[in-house]
């Protein structure tokens, strides 16, 4: 455990001093700047549209993320960890750390706001339910998107043009999956394989006693797909590889 | 002597070209195996398959106990870090101190002549200076078998003759050696056994029979020039096989010549 959290410190370490962090950062700060500028904030879908905005943006940092990778470096680091399992678990953690502290920055803007104006800045009373919310569906759809983002790997798939066209095909299709599979129902049966990220929009839907049930539900259901996303991402790098 | 790594039938191909053909070999802890040949005769490849870092394409890896490999390359590439906090961060990995970490990395820092660049980005730094840093990672912490492919590329001669001391003392400590290299010098210095690959084969390489070595001598300008002397610089070339040294280099001496450099020719 303890070498999977030095590989991942290593691997944060290197990305946030590197380029590659830069843009995604400033977009998402200022796109969420821009979402709370006005008062009053409906709780809801500014929550939807950031977990969105989070999906999208670590999709982006996740398809980034390997492009400083060096076949030799990663050769060094593979033999230091002694492990195949140990390597790509500590760079899946690293992607799952970067997604919550992305996530950060969904809960700092707002709560700031929040505090700047007394109390007043939502629509409504903000409630302990609201910051489990964030809390649970930020990092969520963060680390979903990062894993997704990740997925089309260069050792995945080599052209890396295709890949970042599927890459924001297949986040426009997870945020809008929910719409389409009710007009065309026989999609369900290709879109199982994208994060259900459209649900945010509709997690407030609901008595108000059931939230944390479907909060927690949702939360498992995206952490899983990004579990899965990195575990399939590792198995074809190791076995494409060596 | 220890068996620690056995190579069992060892075929790699890429594409339809067979690099290493069915290669059995068993390597004993402490033993230090150096490949030379040829670019593309498989020494790296032959590197990698035992670490384990390429599957062969037949044939099997096995090690007879759990090894730690450290790994120095050709060519070693740099991250967006400084060194000292690359070098910090393979320390942490390694499984060291904090302390003992910081201890060896100035200490090695120091023998490498490194100690000034430790805090520059590692994007910044020269080729030889890289390769020093690529070292000092694979030494740090000492491995059970270290990789060298190419080691000392780009490198100062006072840096290839602490590499060379550091490796042979690792050596003594039971630590195997793996070198893949052009150079023979390093090979004479590091390696108890040396290899080609020949058509995917291993053999046992055989030096040059009658070793030639290359003298580079000094005069005042009065002295006659012997037979097959050239000029180099400021300095005189002459190339002799090892029989005559030891007759025509005191009498050289004797006319007043003085010996500025000596070098055995297939190194």
């Amino acid at each position: 455990m303890k070498r999977i959290v030095e590989l991942s410190n290593y691997q944060l370490r290197v990305y946030f001093k590197s380029s590659r962090f830069v843009m995604p950062f400033i977009v998402t700060v200022v796109f969420l700047a821009v979402l709370y500028s006005s008062r009053p904030v409906s709780i809801e879908s500014s929550f939807a549209l950031t977990c969105f905005l989070l999906f999208g943006v670590m999709a982006w940092a996740g398809y980034t993320f390997p492009s400083g990778e060096d076949t030799v470096m990663e050769q060094i680091l593979f033999l230091r960890v002694k492990s195949g399992l140990i390597y790509y678990a500590g760079k899946s953690v690293a992607l799952a750390a970067a997604a919550v502290l992305l996530s950060g920055f969904g809960i700092l803007i707002p709560g700031v706001q929040w505090l700047l104006h007394g109390g007043m800045f939502f629509d409504r009373a903000a409630e302990v339910s609201d910051l489990l919310a964030a809390l649970l569906l930020f990092p969520a759809c963060s680390f979903a998107g990062g894993a997704l983002g990740g997925l089309l790997h260069p050792v995945v798939i080599p052209e890396r043009k295709c890949a970042s066209l599927l890459t924001t095909l297949f986040v426009l299709l997870s945020v809008i999956r929910g719409p389409l599979v009710r007009e065309i129902p026989f999609l369900r049966a290709l879109f199982w394989v994208l994060p259900p990220v459209e649900g945010a929009a509709s997690v407030y839907m609901g008595t108000q006693d059931a939230l944390p049930a479907r909060l927690t539900g949702y939360f498992a259901a995206l952490f899983l797909y990004g579990v899965v996303y990195c575990v399939v991402k590792s198995l074809i790098c190791f076995y494409k590889k060596i | 002597m220890t068996e620690i790594i056995t190579l069992d039938h060892i075929t790699k191909r890429y594409g339809g070209r067979t690099v290493l053909r069915g290669i059995c070999h068993t390597i004993c802890r402490g033993d230090a195996l150096a490949f030379v040949g040829h670019n593309g005769c498989g020494k790296s490849t032959i590197l990698k398959v035992i670490a384990k870092l390429v599957r062969p394409t037949a044939g099997k890896v096995i090690y007879h106990s759990p090894l730690l490999f450290h790994y120095i390359p050709e060519k070693f590439p740099p991250v967006s870090l400084s060194a000292r906090e690359y070098l910090l961060r393979m320390g942490a990995l390694s499984g060291m101190r904090q302390d003992e970490a910081v201890h060896r990395i100035r200490m090695l820092s120091e023998d490498f002549f490194l100690e000034e660049l430790l805090d520059s980005p590692m994007q910044s730094l020269s080729k030889g200076t890289l390769q020093k840093v690529g070292v000092i990672q694979a030494i740090l912490k000492r491995p059970d078998v270290l990789l060298l492919d190419e080691p000392l590329s780009g490198q100062d001669a006072a840096s290839q003759s602490v590499f060379i001391k550091k490796v042979n003392q690792l050596q003594e400590e039971g630590v195997t050696v793996f070198l893949a290299a052009h150079e023979l010098k390093l090979v004479h210095a590091v390696a108890q056994k040396a290899y080609t690959i020949k058509d995917g084969l291993l053999a046992v390489y055989v030096p040059q029979e009658t070793p030639f070595y290359r003298v580079l001598l000094e005069g005042n300008g009065t002295e006659k020039e012997p037979e097959g002397m050239t000029r180099q610089g400021r300095y005189h070339k002459l190339r002799l096989a090892e029989a005559e040294c030891d007759g025509l280099l005191p009498k050289l001496l004797s006319q007043g010549w003085k010996i500025r450099g000596m070098e055995r020719e297939d190194t």
